[in-house]
């Protein structure tokens, strides 16, 4: 069973590879196995959606710290998907719990995040003092106040500002740079594993 | 017998039986026993007649066989009753066994006249054999015979009973015999080995014959004929002097005559001739057939020849002193001793001489001459007498007595027996000690070196006195490690002293003596002794003189010294003690008494209450100062590993919670008021950045009624920042181009925030504050599209086979595509499957790619901007703002945020300069703290 699982798994990997190669001859073939591919990754979301009831409902059972939050999770779960299979997602009232719970509680995380952010940078100096955390400190504090509007407008004017901000943007963009190759070559490597069958995500191994 | 029949089979079964002996059925009715019944005892003899034939026949055997072991078993047991010494003459017993009759001589048979009985005779118990036996003054004693020849008693033996007196007195050699006879009994056996060996000699004898003999006499003999020698012998007065030169022979030839005396008397003259006193003269039964010369060769054992002698009239002269002889010590023998010739008895009579007894008990003499140690040098010895005067002399070298020593100890000596006794006192001579005996020595295990002739004691006895190597117990004296040299020295001095068996020699003799001590010990036993036991210690000197220190032996000892092995002289303990112990032995008395007499210094004076009493040692630990500290500490590490570590960090959690709370107050408030004022103070830059341009350029270059592709992937949490940054894009695009939009999203929340985005963009409003985009007319909602890359693949290639509500049959149809994302990863999913797409086909090559970015997106996805990949990017609310000054402030969503934005920034800076401060100080001022403390 390992075996076959690996062979259709690198067989898939090869075809989808070389119908960019031959696209006349595996063209169609490569977009049919595209097609299981995002038809399996759809089902993935259900699948996960179906584990995570799972998961609530044994610690429900277990009685685990934490019970009561996952029926209410569970409750939420059922009606939403429920209203949403019945009345469709353009519906006022799925809008309105969209409107009304989703994004304030979200938006919410995202304004603590502000405050934490504040507190650990004042705090960062009593835990470490050092030439790394002085100077991280330094650098946001120079960055924010050229950024940040004022009153008076930029305080080195457009052309200073913009002068700064070009300046450590060429540390930013390199790198980010540094970080995208990086990523696009790891991509690359863990195609060819899997290709290889060196790496099997599937199971199997 | 009456015969019952059976029930069951019908067969006939004696009525003794209770069960059919075919079928095993009850055949009475009471032999049933039933439960609760007491079965009835019945004499099981009356069953014999009814067992089987095969068991009768074994039972028999069983009885004949227990009669042959029983009357076996107590041949053996009256054998075996007596434990006395070996007697030396057992071994002639078995000769005249195993049937061959004829060639046992019949005074040889006579030796042992109580004879074991034959195995078929069993109730007789087999009588005591032994030559001492013989003497028992019991007359009644019955006389078994060991072998069949012996039950033929010789003739002349019979001829001798009758010439003997009748054994009426009691006279001084019943008495000896009797004491003789007071040892526990032995059987003489001759071996029958013997028996056949010596049946060439006793052809020579010729005369005796002893199968004429009848045992029916035999076994009525008893010691009565030894009376009669005795009698015989005083009368004749040949009891004084042992007879040296007799004719013993011709006394065994006297059997041969007719003794008129009853066949009880016996005649012992022979006795007298085996100890040279010549027999009176008897008429003894005469052997016809006995020839002249047939007993010459026993004197050859004495080392003189005597003439074969007819019978002689010597019986009357017979005495018992050769008796003496056998044991006692042989007197110096008349030189010519003629045949015939009664010889002088020793006073065994008058003085009960029994010295010959003694030695033939007597221990070995250490000091006699080393050419005592074979049998045969005795033999030899006895040869080299005088042939007159000695001719049975060597019956007294069977007993191992020197003969110059016969003459002076002759007189009841017995003194050997005391000394075996191991008394103590010492004697004015040894035991063994004296001048050695030179000349002929008999067996004995005399030591080889004759300078052990001067030591006094035995060498047997010697290792008894040999002190140990190791002290006692309780000898606190050290001396015994004291060096060899003073050992041997003294040696010489505790060999003067009175030798004493308890003598406590610490040191081993020297060597020489200590070889000649082993050599004696084992010649005296006779046995190989081992190495190690007859090993001289040698070494001992100079291991006592490798002890440092050790002070020197203060107690006279005469051992050589000892080789301490390692684990020994570890144990010795500091000189300072040795020093502090150590006594004067030669302050000490010497003892006077008991064991130790003559010893000193064995055990040291201690008085009582002294300062030699050893020093009370305190039972506490004596650990320093340092040591207790040590002690005290770790006591103290293990005790606070159990106890629970106080935890103190409420104050520094009631800190954090103030600041986390005032922080957070403070924005909220401030940053609530400036959005409920509506400020806009803060002014906005109208020059846009290079990227932001772009996009404008862009946007101006959308066809109008085009088709343009919105991706929304960004989350709610971000909504508001994204809603500020791309609502002036898209008002822009609308007002432009009035294009169809198509949203779709890579997450599934993107496809909920489609309507979110267009009410706040105000597209979807009704007109004249919206545009009045119709959902389905004007805008499509795609929904979500999985797959990830693979999906944004697929819908490049084929936008209708992925999703069917796309109203495009290539993905080059849409006129622009905008990306709306808050992280980078979808963005450059959507560059790198776009570039990938727009090699294949030409029409994307023209197709802009707008990407709107949050401010933490921004700067991941520049590279792709700088590349041309992305047409124009607007990252964050700073870009949003600037690109809705341009379009006229339109929404204005970007602008009412930036008031409130930009006061934010402000405080959040002015808090991280301050905080930072403060913490910084308050940190410096801590760690001194610490410091200082630590």
């Amino acid at each position: 069973m390992r075996i076959f699982t690996a062979a259709f798994a690198i067989a898939a990997g090869f075809i989808v590879l070389l119908g960019y190669f031959f696209p006349d001859q595996l063209e169609a073939l490569r977009l049919l196995l595209i097609d299981w591919a995002i038809i399996i990754a759809g089902m993935a979301v259900l699948v996960g959606i179906f584990n995570l009831v799972a998961v609530q409902m044994e610690k429900i059972r277990a009685r685990q710290k934490g019970g009561t939050y996952a029926v209410i999770l569970i409750l939420a779960l059922i009606l939403t998907f429920g209203l949403g299979l019945i009345l469709g997602p353009d519906h006022p009232y799925m809008r309105l719990a969209m409107d009304a719970i989703i994004m304030p509680v979200e938006a919410s995380l995202m304004a603590i995040l502000a405050v934490t952010l504040i507190y650990a940078s004042i705090r960062l100096l009593r835990r470490r003092v050092d030439v790394v955390s002085v100077l991280f400190l330094v650098v946001a504090v120079i960055f924010l106040i050229l950024t940040a509007p004022t009153p008076f407008g930029p305080i080195l004017g457009d052309s200073g500002n913009q002068a700064i901000i070009n300046f450590l943007g060429m540390f930013s963009s390199g790198g980010a740079r540094g970080l995208l190759i990086g990523i696009a070559l790891g991509t690359l490597l863990t195609g060819l594993r899997v290709l290889f069958g060196i790496d099997r995500p599937y199971g199997g191994n | 017998m009456a015969e019952i029949r059976c029930p069951n089979c019908g067969k006939n079964n004696p009525d003794v039986l209770d069960v059919c002996q075919f079928c095993q059925t009850p055949l009475k009715p009471e032999s049933v026993l039933r439960i609760g019944q007491t079965p009835t005892k019945k004499n099981t003899g009356e069953l014999e007649s009814v067992l089987p034939d095969w068991l009768k026949d074994v039972r028999q055997q069983a009885r004949d066989s227990a009669e042959a072991d029983a009357a076996a078993q107590a041949a053996a047991q009256s054998r075996s009753q007596k434990s006395e010494p070996p007697d030396l003459l057992a071994g002639l017993a078995s000769q005249t066994g195993s049937g061959d009759d004829e060639d046992v001589p019949d005074w040889l048979a006579s030796i042992n006249p109580t004879a074991k009985p034959k195995p078929s005779t069993p109730s007789t118990p087999e009588p005591s054999t032994d030559f001492f036996s013989q003497f028992d003054s019991g007359e009644s004693k019955p006389e078994a015979v060991s072998e069949p020849s012996q039950t033929d008693a010789p003739s002349w033996m019979d001829d001798l009973r009758e010439q003997s007196p009748p054994p009426a007195e009691k006279d001084e050699l019943s008495a000896w015999f009797s004491q003789a006879s007071e040892q526990p009994e032995e059987i003489v056996e001759l071996d029958s080995d013997v028996q056949q060996s010596d049946s060439g000699w006793a052809s020579n004898l010729g005369s005796v014959s002893t199968s004429a003999e009848k045992p029916a006499p035999k076994e009525e003999e008893d010691l009565s004929w030894l009376h009669n020698l005795e009698a015989a012998a005083k009368q004749t007065g040949d009891l004084q002097s042992p007879k040296q030169d007799v004719d013993w022979k011709a006394n065994f030839e006297m059997p041969s005559m007719p003794s008129p005396s009853a066949s009880s008397q016996e005649d012992l003259s022979w006795l007298d001739n085996l100890g040279g006193i010549e027999e009176p003269s008897q008429p003894v039964p005469q052997q016809p057939s006995t020839p002249q010369d047939d007993l010459s060769w026993l004197n050859k054992f004495g080392g003189t020849e005597e003439p074969s002698q007819p019978s002689q009239p010597a019986a009357p002269q017979e005495d018992l002193g050769w008796l003496n002889n056998l044991g006692a010590i042989s007197e110096p023998q008349p030189s010519a001793a003629t045949p015939n010739q009664p010889i002088p008895s020793q006073p065994f009579a008058s003085e009960e001489d029994l010295g010959w007894l003694n030695k033939l008990g007597r221990a070995p003499e250490p000091s006699q001459p080393s050419s005592a140690l074979t049998s045969g040098t005795s033999v030899e010895g006895a040869q080299e007498k005088p042939a007159s005067s000695e001719d049975l002399s060597w019956l007294n070298n069977l007993g191992g007595i020197p003969e110059s020593l016969q003459s002076s100890e002759a007189q009841k000596d017995l003194s050997w027996l005391n000394s075996l006794g191991g008394e103590s006192e010492p004697l004015s001579t040894p035991p063994f000690g004296g001048a050695p005996i030179e000349g002929s020595s008999p067996r004995q295990t005399a030591p080889l070196n004759k300078e052990h002739q001067q030591e006094t004691e035995p060498d047997w006895l010697k290792s008894a006195i040999q002190p140990p190597s190791m002290p006692a117990p309780g000898d606190l004296s050290m001396d015994w490690f004291a060096g060899t040299e003073q050992v041997a020295d003294e040696k010489p001095v505790a060999a003067t002293t009175q030798p004493t068996p308890f003598e406590t020699n610490i040191a081993s003799t020297p060597s020489e003596s200590s070889t000649l001590s082993n050599q004696d010990v084992d010649s005296l036993f006779s046995v190989e002794m081992p190495d190690w036991l007859s090993r001289p210690e040698t070494g001992a000197t100079e291991s006592a003189s490798q002890q440092a220190g050790v002070p020197p032996a203060e107690i006279d000892e005469s051992l050589s010294p000892v080789d301490l092995p390692s684990w020994v002289q570890a144990m010795r303990p500091v000189e300072a003690v040795i020093s502090e112990t150590r006594s004067s032995v030669a302050d000490q008395p010497t003892e006077t008494e008991g064991p130790l007499a003559g010893l000193q210094g064995v055990i040291p004076i201690a008085p009582i209450g002294s300062s030699r009493r050893p020093k009370a040692v305190s039972l506490k630990l004596q650990a320093s100062d340092e040591q207790q500290a040590s002690a005290a500490l770790l006591e103290q590490i293990l005790g606070s590993e159990t106890s629970p570590r106080a935890l103190i960090t409420s104050s520094f959690v009631a800190s954090q919670q103030w600041l986390r709370w005032a922080l957070a107050g403070l924005l909220l408030i401030v940053l609530s008021t400036i959005i409920f004022l509506r400020s806009q103070t803060i002014p906005v830059s109208a020059s846009l950045p290079l990227e932001v341009g772009n996009v404008s350029n862009a946007v101006m270059s959308i066809p109008a009624g085009a088709k343009v592709l919105v991706v929304i992937d960004y989350e709610p949490a971000l909504a508001g920042e994204m809603e500020a940054a791309s609502g002036s894009l898209l008002d822009q695009i609308v007002l432009l181009s009035h294009p169809n939009l198509s949203f779709i999203s890579t997450s599934p929340n993107g496809a909920a925030l489609v309507e979110r985005l267009l009410s706040n963009t105000k597209i979807n409003q009704p007109a004249p504050d919206g545009f009045g985009y119709q959902a389905g007319a004007q805008y499509l909602n795609l929904g979500y599209l999985p797959g990830g890359s693979a999906g944004i693949l697929g819908f490049i290639e084929v936008p209708g086979r992925i999703n069917s509500s796309a109203n495009v049959q290539s993905f080059s149809e849409y006129s622009a595509l905008v990306i709306l994302s808050d992280h980078a990863e979808s963005g450059r999913a959507w560059v790198e499957q776009l570039q990938n797409q727009k090699q294949n086909d030409l029409a994307l090559t023209n197709q802009p790619l707008l990407m709107v970015a949050s401010a933490q997106a921004g700067p991941l996805l520049q590279p792709y901007v700088s590349s041309g990949q992305i047409t124009g990017m607007v990252s964050g609310l700073s870009d949003a703002a600037r690109y809705e000054f341009v379009n006229n402030s339109r929404p204005g969503i970007a602008r009412n945020y930036w008031d409130a934005f930009g006061i934010g920034l402000i405080i959040s800076i002015a808090l991280m300069i301050v905080g930072g401060l403060w913490s910084l100080f308050t940190g410096i001022r801590e760690r001194r703290t610490e410091a200082k403390q630590g």
